[in-house]
């Protein structure tokens, strides 16, 4: 009998030791891969950019793609473009949240309003786990797309497998979103992702491409995108911040397949319902801004690439300082247009 | 719910929890309802079909054990049959039946308009309705008694780790086993995981890393040379095996966790030195129910017949052989799936049987005219090979989309042999990156070896065999390669969907 105890607890010992080992190489495993990832993807260097303005900020970009090449922080003092690729509303809340509760000083907030901003697309877009773990709180979020094991998977793997089925790390060869080697200059400046190409070939066929990455197959309102937008503009208003809603501009090949193929009257006017309660909020309405120039200042048929960039932040910077910053006048609600 | 997901996980571990907790008398109720609850929420109408058939067997098999009129016994037997096999014919069959007379019609110029079926697959029907008719057969042949209890009956057919892909282990083997006595021990549970561990090794790491070559060929039938879609079809040959015996060692492993031990259904099919020795390795399960409930009844009955004809009586054992193995054979193929694809591999394997059994006096001889006799180290893998050319080769119509792509595909290996052309794209070899052809031909190779080892032993006793160090890092080596170069996002499984 005492044997039988001594070899049982010898077993169950061995088995904890074991577990210990595994939990120690996971863990130390995870942790080269996170270091890694953030030191060579775009995601990192923004972050580490993010950083260094940390307490300086009082104009805040965050959004999407469209954002972050599209808002040049440079042309406007204390500004910073913390958009990321294929960030939704929902993360975008989280973060937003995150960012304010350390950066009181934040004065202006901005964020894109585009035609496909409430596609269910974003909504099941895949992010990195790891990096989001640190914003999005995963257990509201399952609770509210009732799907609370698919969430809470994310976040195991966010928080424990970071490195899941990603043989890429081993080889370090660069990912599509990684800096791939040190560029005469860097093509993330304050935030901003720089494109320097232009859209001047295959334009409906690349056009059609995005509409339908965008669209097909997809909700145009997604409810759960909705539902964190109204929690974005409810977090602006309690914090006393100016939440600047920019419709970003498109190609005209984009904005006429893109029409065809969703009411954008209607997706706005949802919006818009929503805006109406927040005298806070500003909407800038830039989408035909740039019809006529489209091949010289997008990269491809709905991202500005740098010169678009610029022009389009000169501009909010002067409508920023017209309404809101400089206090020339009184808010007022609504849509406006350049045009 | 798919087997390889976040949600089995949870399911599978409250389950696992609950049914050690619940006293012995409430678990087959309980593994039941789980079981059901499993199937529900991959198939709710599904379920539907599965407890009324299930219902059906147990009141027939009720009714053959109490009738003593052979006769009777026998009419009941037939009904059961027709009831399983009905239910498989309509369910998997009829679009299939549907088209070919709508086919055959239309070459005869009679049209009519064909009634459009939407007919779901039940999932796991065939491996429940073959274990349902074993069940049947048995108890008709009195080698089991009928079972009296539903749940356990019920249990057995809907078991769920095997539910989707089986193994179909016998009523005779598993519902012996329900309900679980034995107390929890390390043994059991460590067993259990090395399974699951080595399951998803093959699964995650192999199988699912050849698929995106395999995919890459066989879905362009014309484009690549025949070096490639030979390289492609002894890819697909390894996909298959290691993504099937995965789902039998994730079945297995789970069983294990929950108590059970559920049957081998794969002995190193590729180290097979013939097709038949192929046959006796490859899904064990399948292979012997159709021994058992097709082969050799159909066998015996033409034998009786050719015996009684003058003519064939001095072959009559050949004949009945070839007729047997040729007829079981397509039938095995048409058990995969409705395609004249599954059809042309299931003559292929026949007729490679029955070439296999007329020639043998002819390849002894040859044999030892060439000396290879006295050489086993030479001859064994020339064996090895030969059957594993000629098992790749049969797969190629076992994968392709119709029979069609596959004559064009086998054509490009005969014809146009030689030559890379368009097999490197962007630095990718068929959709692989050099990584990644690393990763899969230094996972095959160290699948080889293993498969080597475990011809005399089993895996546990394998492991067991070994000092702890090297068993240790055995199991990280293996746990990380699969959390590392495991390819996530594909979680059906190809026999899944028979």
């Amino acid at each position: 009998m005492a044997v039988s105890d001594k070899a049982g607890s010898r077993r169950k010992l061995k088995g904890i030791l074991f577990v210990l080992i595994l939990g120690l190489l996971n863990w130390g495993l995870g942790r080269i891969y996170v270091g890694r990832e953030m030191a060579l993807s775009r995601i990192g260097q923004i972050e580490r950019q993010f950083d260094q303005c940390r307490g300086q900020i009082t104009t805040l970009a965050v959004g999407d793609s469209h954002m972050a090449t599209g808002f040049d922080p440079r042309v406007l003092s204390g500004a910073f473009n913390f958009a990321l690729h294929g960030e939704t509303y929902i993360y975008n809340y989280f973060k937003l949240k995150h960012i304010l509760d350390s950066n009181p000083q934040v004065r202006v907030v901005l964020l894109p309003l585009d035609l496909h901003s409430f596609s269910s697309w974003r909504a099941d877009k895949e992010l990195p786990d790891f990096y989001w773990v640190r914003y999005a709180n995963y257990l509201e979020l399952g609770w509210l797309s009732h799907e609370p094991l698919k969430y809470l998977g994310k976040y195991i793997r966010g928080r424990f497998f970071p490195y899941l089925g990603e043989l890429g790390a081993v080889r370090g060869v660069p990912r599509q979103d990684r800096v791939k080697r040190p560029a005469r200059r860097p093509d993330v400046i304050q935030g901003l992702v720089v494109k320097t190409g232009t859209y001047d070939e295959n334009r409906e066929k690349l056009a059609l491409r995005r509409v339908r990455l965008h669209f097909f197959g997809h909700q145009a309102f997604d409810e759960l995108v909705a539902h964190y937008f109204r929690k974005i503009l409810e977090l602006c208003a309690a914090r006393g911040k100016t939440l600047v809603l920019v419709k970003f501009p498109v190609s005209e090949p984009y904005y006429r397949l893109a029409t065809r193929r969703v009411a954008a009257a209607k997706i706005y006017r949802r919006a818009d319902e929503m805006i109406r309660p927040y005298p806070n909020v500003r909407v800038f309405d830039y989408q035909k801004l740039f019809f006529d120039r489209d091949r010289l200042l997008f990269d491809d048929p709905d991202h500005l690439n740098e010169a678009g960039a610029r022009i389009l932040s000169l501009d909010i910077k002067r409508r920023l300082f017209d309404q809101t910053v400089g206090g020339m006048e009184a808010p007022s609600k609504g849509s406006s247009s350049p045009h | 719910m798919a087997f390889l997901s976040f949600e089995f996980l949870v399911f599978f571990a409250l389950t696992a929890a609950l049914h050690r907790a619940l006293p012995s008398r409430f678990r087959n109720l309980f593994l039941l309802l789980a079981g059901y609850f499993f199937y529900a929420t991959n198939q709710l109408v599904g379920l539907l079909l599965l407890v009324l058939s299930t219902l059906g067997d147990f009141f027939l098999a009720q009714g053959i054990a109490a009738q003593p009129d052979p006769r009777a016994r026998k009419r009941l037997l037939v009904l059961g049959l027709v009831l399983n096999l009905g239910i498989l014919a309509v369910f998997k069959y009829a679009v299939f039946v549907g088209d070919f007379f709508h086919t055959l019609l239309s070459r005869l110029h009679i049209t009519y308009a064909q009634p459009v079926l939407r007919l779901i697959l039940p999932l796991g029907i065939s491996y429940y309705t073959f274990k349902k008719i074993s069940y049947l057969v048995d108890v008709y042949r009195r080698k089991l008694g009928a079972e009296r209890s539903f749940s356990r009956l019920a249990l057995y057919v809907s078991f769920f780790p095997a539910i989707q892909a089986g193994p179909m282990d016998r009523a005779g083997e598993l519902m012996t086993q329900f309900p679980a006595k034995d107390r929890p021990d390390s043994g059991r549970l460590v067993e259990g995981l090395q399974l699951i561990v080595w399951g998803l090794f093959k699964k995650l790491v192999i199988a699912d890393r050849l698929a995106i070559l395999v995919d890459t060929v066989f879905n362009q039938p014309g484009v690549f040379r025949g070096l490639i879609v030979a390289l492609a079809a002894f890819a697909y040959a390894w996909q298959i095996y290691c993504d099937f015996s995965a789902y039998t060692d994730l079945a297995r492993g789970l069983g294990r966790l929950l108590g059970f031990r559920l049957m081998q259904n794969f002995r190193q099919p590729y180290l097979a030195r013939s097709i038949g020795d192929f046959w006796r390795r490859w899904h064990i399960s399948l292979s012997t129910w159709l021994r058992d409930y097709l082969f050799l009844p159909v066998s015996y009955s033409l034998l009786r017949r050719f015996s009684r004809r003058p003519r064939l009586a001095p072959r009559a054992d050949r004949f009945a052989y070839v007729v047997s193995v040729i007829l079981t054979m397509v039938l095995c193929g048409l058990w995969h799936g409705a395609g004249w694809t599954f059809v042309v591999w299931g003559l292929l394997q026949g007729l490679f049987l029955v070439l296999s059994f007329l020639t043998k006096k002819v390849r002894r001889r040859a044999v030892r005219a060439l000396g290879l006799n006295r050489r086993p180290r030479w001859h064994r893998p020339m064996r090895v090979a030969a059957t594993i050319s000629m098992v790749s080769f049969s797969w190629i119509f076992f994968r392709a989309a119709s029979v069609r792509d596959a004559l064009t595909l086998t054509a490009d290996i005969f014809a146009r042999p030689a030559g890379l052309s368009g097999v490197w794209t962007n630095g990718f070899f068929a959709g692989l990156s050099l990584l990644d052809l690393v990763v899969a031909g230094a996972a095959v190779a160290g699948l080889i070896a293993v498969e080597h080892l475990l011809e005399k032993t089993t895996l546990h006793q394998l492991l067991a065999a070994q000092p702890t160090w090297r068993r240790w890092m055995v199991y990280y080596l293996v746990i990380f390669a699969v959390l590392l170069f495991g390819v996530y996002g594909q979680p059906e499984f190809i026999y899944g969907r028979f």
